[in-house]
């Protein structure tokens, strides 16, 4: 949308043509536009633009104001000139066929493209107040999964394209597998140093580690919340073998292009926005209150047979009800996440230029604070700059780009923090009139207990300094007419500085006083150089283009750590040279990476299409022997609707191409020198001497995991390509699978990176439907659908029985099934949970998996979504845009009740009041057990309770994921106020979730975790 | 000028190609070694060995307080006075197999033992070392194994013996009876005690002694008495040790009783056992109190009553707690203990039950009363029975040993006592929680690994 009014005046030797207003319309790639309606506002004369993009129109000698509408594109308003020849812009609506397609080494477009790609445009991203790009994904593209690891600022995301190729190196929980096959990130030709990996060492609250009770393995700071989302122009997600296989090795999991926005040609231009607004956690499931837990803690404890005590190690002991006060309330969730995030986001840019040079620069500055009590908050400051010229003959060609953002994240670095609202209820008041923490109440030491005095958690000091500089330099010579030579150099650098600090004040001092502080540095280094040559010639009745070139990588990655502590003072905290005692440790590893690569594609009368790609890849991440991997793909494409016998018979279809893919691609995502048989030298000497301590299993024989995928599309456009249908069947097989492997720790290490020769198939439907249900001057409305249903399946896993996934996958189900205990309810008799065994009966003691039996444990279903996607609705009503994207995912999930049973309702800490609804007496029928305090037999069937079909359910959900109120004010206004234009927007992020989800967010299934933040904010955008 | 650009192109390619090998060579990571380097010469071989020794101190683990801690609380030893699902377990002998500090235990058992595994492969492999220089280490390290897995055996019951560092070949073991573990450990210390020289002022490393002295143990434990006798004999006969002077002492980096001990290499640490088990101020409560069954069993002038338990007190209340070690830190201060292993005081008293076992009533009488005496109490007179006098050495077992390396837990199970006993003060006793479960994680990945029965 930003190009709407978009001018440009290019002035021509004076030449009067009287009434007459005369002019060209051309699009983004300064090709002319034929068909364009023009009218003059004033009286409703009309014309259209011919082949050559041009017209001309009778305008009355006092001028008038020219709209430029037409189907596809955005309508412009043009003030009439006499004088000049007027030189439109028109930018493509989304319905666009032609529009520019980034690819692998090039550009293509829609109509032409024989593989699998989904452009996301920077109108989109600008309309979701985001600070994170992987955020402005969520739900737009067809075989895209990206979820929130949490709400908090800063925090990372999972992104999955197209399913789990591999099999599950997680750890946590039981038949749990999370997303781990991260798409290849590509920002303006050069790979993304840090990937989708947390940048982060050390934990916080955004990183809590692997507790099953935060249920957030893979929580973090995502590298990606240091690129300003408003400096990209286009994201491209590239899934088929077509488009990925030209990546090689690194394209098996989907590849992400990002490029970002460039100057363009026309006068010199500023635009600032600036919006703010607000976050805040929305719906969550309401814990007990004061009366309720009291109740269910005595009910507990009679349910024991225990009579409360105030003897510390028994289990009766409970000054939640002997010690504190019975009328106290405090609703802690409110406390301590019901805060209101404040939110600004700030963007300048300017950019101009002409036929030679273009330049772009511009300055972004985006904070976020918590809905945590306390001072934290997350701060970007941006920087880009590029610059493209041209020499006269345009044989030559440089583009430069250069992003650089430096981030700082101020939070907590006490993951406990995010439990801090299971608080008993009644607890006493957590500070003392001089804000000091309370350890003691009524002769009981709260210290003492699990909670302790969760203000602790957020005096812990944590912060994470980010510093990203990306930089591309693009150099391009014409040799002749048919060849190009280009060479592509990148550097990328990440750089994150980490600190936490533990200040005495902050310390339960039952656990020990010990002032500790910690400084990482985590720095990720990538350089790239990548020669090509294009060669384009008419062959025949087409087009043959032939693309080669070559890519050399080097990416490095060091880190360093030191720890101090015996502070004596608070104030010292924030320096190493207080501390009594230091360990340092550090980390170095390299990566290099070469490979050579071609396409091949030839078009024939603008309606057969072949393409070809091939690539021959080297990684250092392999052993003497097996560095080295072929990889390529073919793919075809027939636009039928070209052909005579369909256009003369189906004249409504205006588009139609039939496509199909085969390729193999791969991948060495296992990290660096796991072939070498490494030792590192110990932490700390022993009497003088370092020792060493082994670091792996030795693996000398590791290489290339293989993708095979293939796919077939059918596109569609009918009317004027006013809907177009793109549907595609894809089938994607991973063998040879490079995994970090189990295996029981008796082998002395938990797993061995190795390939393993199961085939894991993701296959699946995934349709887009774009319709631009209405256009004309003062009314449009545009919608695009998208919806994908994936299937996963473990198709062959040779010697599962004695693996040590025998219990883990079975052939010919998906990788994501969980399984676990038959959930049947509770007995009515003795109030335990009980269980439907193998033989079909009920007990409350059912038998866990051994050997290759899975004895009581049945598949209870898959995490996989059945099916997700997104609508978006776009409305524009003279300057009014309404913009509405709903997401949806149908799939099961953890509910509430995971966690909330991890720890047993019972005990002194307060849960959700959902519990209530329990079993108090014989006969009673309910969900629900008895309370208990003690580790007896309602102890253990809670744990396995856990593992059970009861705590999974549906997480399905509809969420109106962004909305987006705009008003740009007639150009007249803008005018009036020195601008040329002038826009105010709302939008608000998240807005409403539909859900039966039972807990607090189907999408981060956390109890003890952020859910996504709702987040309102108003805005101004402006163009001098 | 346009000809010779287009010329370079097949060049470039050319050199892509042809060096592609080069391209992707990376240099051995900076911070990291190979086994081959590792194992080059003695001294790096000695390096690797000493590896272990920092991981033994590198945190709290079974080597380094744990098996004070757990086992104390799965016995009658300790109170937990400040709880949390995991350590509840212990005390409420309600482990599940998923508790995470018996994974733990386990994994990083075998984590070590893979490193002792490594160490005997390499230095054996190795043309670089002098062959008694390999037998030396091998027998070290020999020494290391035997002893993790006399603690696995003792906590888990029969387990898998793995010798090898080939995870293709371990990854499948199932457990193996507990004789046949004992069986590899006795071989273990018996080469150990054979090939390793006698360094007594190296007792920070495992030596000969070291080995003679577990095998006094594993051989009392298997009712072995004759050879535990014998064992021990040569240890305390040896005059190389002496029992310190007072309970005080015995902990100290100068102890005379010391035979084998490990250094603290964590620079803000004494000893782990002491940080956990000291409180951080005398006014508050100790994580782990010391239980009235056992303060309640020290008699009147018992020393190690006085010397070996701290207290505090909080709101006029007196919590006990173990205080062997006297170091709760060493931030900011000389670190003048050292964790031990094996000490003096216990071959008398595995010489004085093996002696009972045998009859020898008055030779056990002996040496019960040199740990009697050194504790302060009279020593016990002659004449008394085979029962009275095992009681006698199972209660100065009890104290002399007490929140050490889980020695009343492995006694209360070996001596058969530990249903009688726990059943009376455990609410939650089952006589199956005298093993601790396999965890669940290595059950799940390996298929030829079952559970103990009542989990």
């Amino acid at each position: 949308m930003k190009n709407i009014f978009l001018l440009t005046f290019l002035f021509f030797p004076f030449v009067s043509i009287g009434q007459t207003v005369r002019g060209y319309v051309f699009d983004n790639r300064n090709e002319p536009i034929a068909g364009i309606t023009i009218t003059l506002k004033e009286t409703e004369s009309n014309t259209t633009t011919d082949k050559q993009g041009r017209f001309a129109i009778a305008v009355p000698p006092e001028g008038g104001i020219l709209v430029f509408s037409g189907i596809g594109y955005s309508t412009v308003e043009v003030q009439a000139e006499f004088d000049t020849e007027l030189k439109v812009n028109m930018s493509s609506e989304r319905n666009n066929l032609d529009e520019v397609q980034v690819i692998g080494y090039g550009t293509t477009t829609r109509r032409y493209n024989v593989g699998s790609v989904t452009t996301i445009k920077a109108e989109d991203i600008a309309k979701q107040p985001v600070s994170n790009p992987l955020a402005a994904l969520q739900g737009r593209v067809p075989g895209l999964v990206i979820s929130a690891t949490s709400g908090l600022p800063g925090a990372s995301f999972n992104v999955q394209v197209r399913g789990q190729n591999t099999l599950s190196s997680s750890v946590q929980g039981l038949g749990v597998a999370t997303p781990l096959d991260n798409p290849l990130y590509i920002i303006d030709g050069v790979p993304f140093a840090p990937q989708n990996g947390n940048i982060n060492q050390l934990r916080s609250i955004q990183s809590p580690g692997g507790a099953t009770v935060f249920n957030n393995q893979y929580g973090g700071s995502s590298p990606f919340n240091s690129i300003n989302p408003a400096d990209i122009e286009s994201i491209e997600v590239l899934r088929d073998a077509d488009a990925t296989a030209i990546y090689g090795s690194r394209g098996g999991n989907g590849v992400i292009l990002i490029t970002t926005k460039r100057g363009a040609n026309g006068k010199t231009e500023f635009t600032a926005d600036v919006s703010s607004g607000v976050s805040v956690i929305g719906k969550t499931i309401p814990m007990m209150d004061t009366r309720e837990y009291l109740a269910m803690r005595r009910e507990a404890l009679a349910n024991d047979g225990l009579e409360p005590n105030l003897t510390l190690w028994d289990p009766a002991y409970a000054p939640d009800l002997l010690a504190f006060d019975d009328a106290k309330h405090t609703d802690w969730k409110d406390y301590f996440m019901g805060n209101t995030a404040r939110n600004t986001i700030a963007n300048a840019s300017i950019s101009g230029g002409n036929q030679y040079t273009n330049f772009r620069l511009s300055a972004g500055f985006n904070r976020n604070t918590y809905i945590f009590p306390g001072d934290f908050s997350e701060n970007r400051t941006n920087l880009a700059v590029n610059l493209q010229h041209r020499s006269v003959d345009s044989r030559f060609g440089i583009d430069f780009s250069a992003n650089y953002s430096y981030t700082i994240n101020n939070s907590s670095g006490s993951p406990d923090l995010l439990m801090a609202y299971r608080l008993e209820p009644n607890f006493p008041d957590l500070l003392d009139d001089h804000d000091n923490l309370v350890w003691s109440y009524n002769g009981i030491d709260l210290g003492m207990g699990i909670n302790g005095n969760p203000i602790a958690y957020l005096r812990n000091l944590y912060s994470t300094e980010n510093t990203l500089l990306n930089s591309s330099l693009q150099l391009s010579y014409k040799v002749s007419k048919a060849l190009q030579l280009r060479a592509s150099l990148g550097y990328n650098t990440v750089m994150g500085e980490e600190y936490f600090g533990n200040p005495l004040s902050a310390q339960n001092p039952h656990r020990g006083l010990e002032a500790e502080a910690t400084f990482g540095n985590n720095n990720f280094g990538a350089w790239i150089a990548e020669p090509q040559l294009e060669y384009r010639k008419p062959v025949g009745q087409g087009t043959i283009s032939i693309l080669i070139g070559g890519t050399i990588q080097y990416s490095t990655n060091d880190k360093t750590q030191i720890t101090g502590i015996g502070y004596a003072n608070d104030d010292l905290l924030g320096s190493i040279n207080g501390a009594s005692d230091r360990y340092v440790s550090d980390g170095f590893s390299e990566y290099r990476y070469a490979a050579v690569f071609g396409r091949a594609n030839y078009r024939l009368k603008d309606k057969y299409i072949l393409n070809l790609t091939a690539r021959r890849d080297g990684s250092s991440r392999f052993g003497p022997g097996r560095q080295f991997g072929n990889f390529g793909s073919i793919g075809a494409g027939w636009l039928f609707a070209e052909e005579k016998f369909i256009s003369d018979n189906l004249h409504f279809l205006t588009y139609g191409k039939l496509r199909a893919s085969y390729g193999v691609t791969g991948s060495d995502a296992i990290g660096d020198y796991q072939y070498i048989p490494r030792w590192a030298p110990t932490t700390y000497p022993y009497n003088g001497v370092v020792g060493y301590s082994p670091q792996n299993h030795f693996n000398p024989t590791l290489s290339w995991a293989s993708t095979r995928k293939w796919e077939a599309g059918l596109e569609l456009g009918v009317y004027q390509d006013r809907i177009l249908l793109s549907s595609a069947y894809f089938r994607n097989r991973s063998g040879d699978q490079l995994v970090s492997y189990y295996l029981p720790t008796q082998t002395g290490f938990g797993a061995v990176v190795d390939n393993w020769d199961a085939l894991v198939q993701n296959a699946g439907f995934e349709f887009v439907l774009q319709t631009n249900n209405l256009q004309n001057q003062h009314f449009g409305w545009t919608s695009s659908f998208n919806i994908s249903l994936p299937r996963n399946e473990l198709i062959k896993f040779p010697d599962l029985e004695t693996s040590p996934y025998a219990t883990r996958y079975v052939v010919g189900r998906s990788l994501g099934t969980i399984y676990g205990f038959d959930f049947a309810g509770v007995n009515p008799e003795t109030g335990l949970f009980q269980f439907r065994n193998a033989q079909g009966e009920l007990t409350s003691t059912p038998v866990s998996p051994s050997g290759t039996r899975f004895n009581d444990f049945i598949p209870i279903g898959n995490r996989d979504p059945k099916f997700y996607g997104g609508l978006q609705n776009a409305l524009r009503y003279k300057g009014i845009q309404l913009d509405l994207f709903l997401e949806f995912r149908k799939q099961l999930g953890t509910n509430f009740l995971q966690q909330a049973y991890t720890f047993t309702p019972g005990h002194q800490y307060n849960v959700p009041a959902a519990l209530l609804d329990r079993w108090q007496k014989e006969g009673d029928m309910k969900d629900l057990q008895r309370f208990t305090a003690s580790y007896g037999d309602a102890y253990r069937t809670g744990q396995h309770f856990v593992m059970s079909s009861g705590v999974y359910s549906d997480a399905s959900y509809i969420r109106l994921r962004n909305l987006n109120l705009s008003y740009t004010f007639g150009s007249a206004t803008a005018a009036r106020l020195g601008l040329s234009r002038f826009r105010i927007h709302a939008a608000a992020q998240n807005l409403f979730t539909f859900s039966g989800y039972q807990g607090n967010d189907p999408e981060t299934q956390s109890l003890y975790g952020v859910p996504v933040l709702k987040t309102f904010v108003l805005g101004i955008n402006l163009t001098l | 000028m346009k000809k010779l650009s287009i010329l370079y192109i097949p060049i470039i390619l050319v050199a892509i190609a042809s060096s592609c090998k080069q391209l992707v060579q990376i240099d051995l990571p900076k911070d990291e070694l190979t086994t081959e380097k590792v194992f080059s010469d003695s001294t790096n071989a000695n390096a690797a060995i000493v590896g272990i020794y920092v991981r033994m101190q590198g945190g709290l683990n079974l080597c380094s307080g744990s098996l004070s801690i757990y086992p104390a609380l799965s016995a009658d030893e300790l109170y937990l006075a400040s709880a949390t699902e995991e350590n509840g377990q212990f005390f409420a002998n309600a482990l599940l197999p998923i508790n995470n500090t018996v994974g733990g235990i386990w994994s990083t058992a075998y984590s070590f033992i893979y490193d002792q595994n490594a160490c005997i492969e390499g230095i054996t492999q190795s043309d670089n070392i002098r062959e008694d220089q390999k037998a030396e280490l091998v027998a070290e390290a020999r020494v290391i194994r035997a002893f993790l897995y006399f603690n696995l055996v003792n906590l888990y019951g029969a387990v898998p013996l793995v010798l090898t560092t080939d995870y293709d070949h371990s990854r499948t073991l199932s457990r193996m009876p507990v004789e046949v573990v004992y069986d590899q450990i006795i071989s273990d210390l018996l080469y150990a005690k054979s090939t390793l020289p006698l360094t007594v002022d190296q007792n920070f490393r495992a030596n000969s002694d070291a080995a003679t002295a577990l095998l006094a143990r594993v051989y009392l434990y298997r009712g072995n008495y004759a050879a535990a006798i014998e064992q021990a004999t040569e240890i305390i006969e040896s005059g190389r040790y002496t029992l310190a002077p007072t309970p005080n002492e015995v902990f100290s980096a100068q102890s005379t009783e010391t035979i084998w001990n490990l250094l603290p290499v964590n620079p803000a640490r004494a000893t782990w056992e002491g940080f956990n088990f000291i409180p951080s101020s005398p006014t508050r409560i100790p994580t782990y109190v010391l239980s009235e069954a056992l303060l309640d069993s020290f008699d009147e002038d018992d020393l190690r009553a006085s010397q070996w338990v701290g207290h505090s007190t909080v709101n006029g209340q007196i919590y006990a707690y173990p205080y062997k070690y006297k170091m709760r830190t060493s931030a900011g201060q000389t670190n003048v203990e050292r964790y031990v292993v094996l000490r003096l005081a216990e071959q008398y008293l595995i010489r004085s039950e093996a002696a009972a076992e045998m009859g020898d009533i008055q030779g056990s009488t002996a040496d019960i009363n040199v740990i009697r005496i050194r504790a302060g109490l009279l020593a016990t007179a002659d004449g008394y029975d085979r029962e009275f006098i095992l009681n006698e050495i199972a209660k100065q077992r009890r104290l002399e040993l007490m929140c050490e390396w889980g020695h009343r837990w492995y006694d209360l199970k070996r001596t058969g006592v530990a249903d009688a006993v726990l059943s009376n003060v455990k609410p939650n006793w089952r006589p199956s929680a005298e093993l601790f479960p396999i965890p669940q994680t290595q059950i799940n990945r390996n298929p030829f690994l079952s559970q103990n029965t009542g989990y």
